[in-house]
Formats: C-alpha cells, sequence, structure tokens
C-alpha cells in the first residue's frame, strides 16, 4: 500500500514537472523555447536576422 | 503579478491589436531575482502566446550583454534605463525591418515594459511601415 502511493506521487510530480518545463513547452506556433549557452547563442542572431522583412522586438523580462 | 510580468502580457494584447502587422517578438527571459531560479515556466511562456513570437532563456545574460553593447558602441553611452546590477531588463528594443543584430543600435528602445506598452505599439506600427530601404 505505501509503496503504490509512493509511485503514485512519483508520477504526479513528475508530470508536473513536465508540465512546467517539458520540452517544447511554448505555445502552439511558436518555436520550442532555446536555453542559450556558449555554444548555441549565436542561434538567437541567426533567427533574429532571418526575419529581417518584419520589424523585431526583444524584450527582456525575469520569469517570476 | 510582478511589473515584468505585467509587461509581458502588455506586449500580448499589442500583439492581439496588430495581427495584420509584420512583427517578430524576441522574447528573452533571464534571471534577475532570487526566484529566478529555473528555465520559466509554461504558464510564464504562455504570457506571450502569438505565434510571432519566439522565446529564450539566457541564464548568463549573452543577449542583454549584447544590447548593451550596441547602444554604447552606436549611441556612445549607457541605456538610459533598466539596469540591474549591470544587466539590462524589464526593457523593449525596436529594430525596423532590413537591420542585422549587431549592425545597428535599436531605433527605440525603453522600459519598464509594461508601463512603456503604449508608445511601443506606436513604434511598432511606425516602423512596420517602413521599407528596408529605409531603415538600411
Amino acid at each position: 500500500m505505501r509503496q503504490r502511493r509512493t509511485l503514485w506521487l512519483v508520477i504526479v510530480i513528475v508530470a508536473i514537472g513536465f508540465y512546467l518545463w517539458g520540452s517544447g513547452s511554448t505555445p502552439r506556433g511558436q518555436p520550442p523555447r532555446v536555453s542559450l549557452n556558449e555554444t548555441n547563442v549565436a542561434q538567437f542572431q541567426q533567427t533574429f536576422n532571418a526575419a529581417s522583412s518584419a520589424t523585431r522586438v526583444v524584450l527582456f523580462l525575469s520569469p517570476t | 503579478m510582478t511589473k515584468c510580468l505585467q509587461g509581458a502580457s502588455a506586449v500580448e494584447r499589442i500583439l492581439n491589436q496588430t495581427h495584420s502587422v509584420p512583427v517578430r517578438v524576441f522574447v528573452v527571459w533571464e534571471p534577475m531575482l532570487p526566484t529566478d531560479w529555473y528555465l520559466p515556466t509554461r504558464p510564464t511562456l504562455k504570457r506571450v502566446s502569438d505565434s510571432r513570437a519566439a522565446q529564450f532563456w539566457d541564464k548568463s545574460h549573452f543577449i542583454a550583454t549584447q544590447l548593451k553593447q550596441q547602444v554604447q558602441q552606436f549611441h556612445g553611452n549607457d541605456p538610459s534605463c533598466c539596469q540591474n546590477g549591470g544587466h539590462l531588463w524589464d526593457i523593449a528594443a525596436v529594430y525596423p525591418p532590413g537591420v542585422k543584430w549587431g549592425e545597428v543600435s535599436p531605433a527605440f528602445d525603453n522600459g519598464p515594459v509594461y508601463r512603456i506598452a503604449p508608445t511601443l505599439e506606436q513604434e511598432i506600427s511606425r516602423m512596420s511601415t517602413l521599407k528596408q530601404s529605409d531603415s538600411e
């Protein structure tokens, strides 16, 4: 009984974690969120330049 | 709700009102507060849900540093607002069509985002009427 409860607790925690931070967690129609680091930071510039036919807005926000 | 999240919601409202305007929004989330200990969650990302947006998590403030350098290089001074611990945050930067990242400074930059939202909307509309050749 106790093992079963623990298993359910683990499943719920994993499900919540996947919901909050799961891959591709951006809204529908948007590309997946990119976590920038030293090796992929140029990806921001590439994405920005690829949209050069449009006005572009860059927002800097903190998540909480 | 924090001011930053109010700013995100304000931008979402602008996007809802400018469906026909060719604009792309790049949301750069960065850790500025003690509670920003991990990637933005799905409910946070959903604050800007328009399909014209792309979202980034910039833990090391790479992009904010590059924006600061652009302003210093092309304007000759520091950004006039929105710095915390040397990092830019709660700021919107607008670039007209045709320009490339790093080659110019933004045509408009200001914050906090929730407060400058009406001006931001005007700037987006104004710049979207420019031809690429006008802004290059």
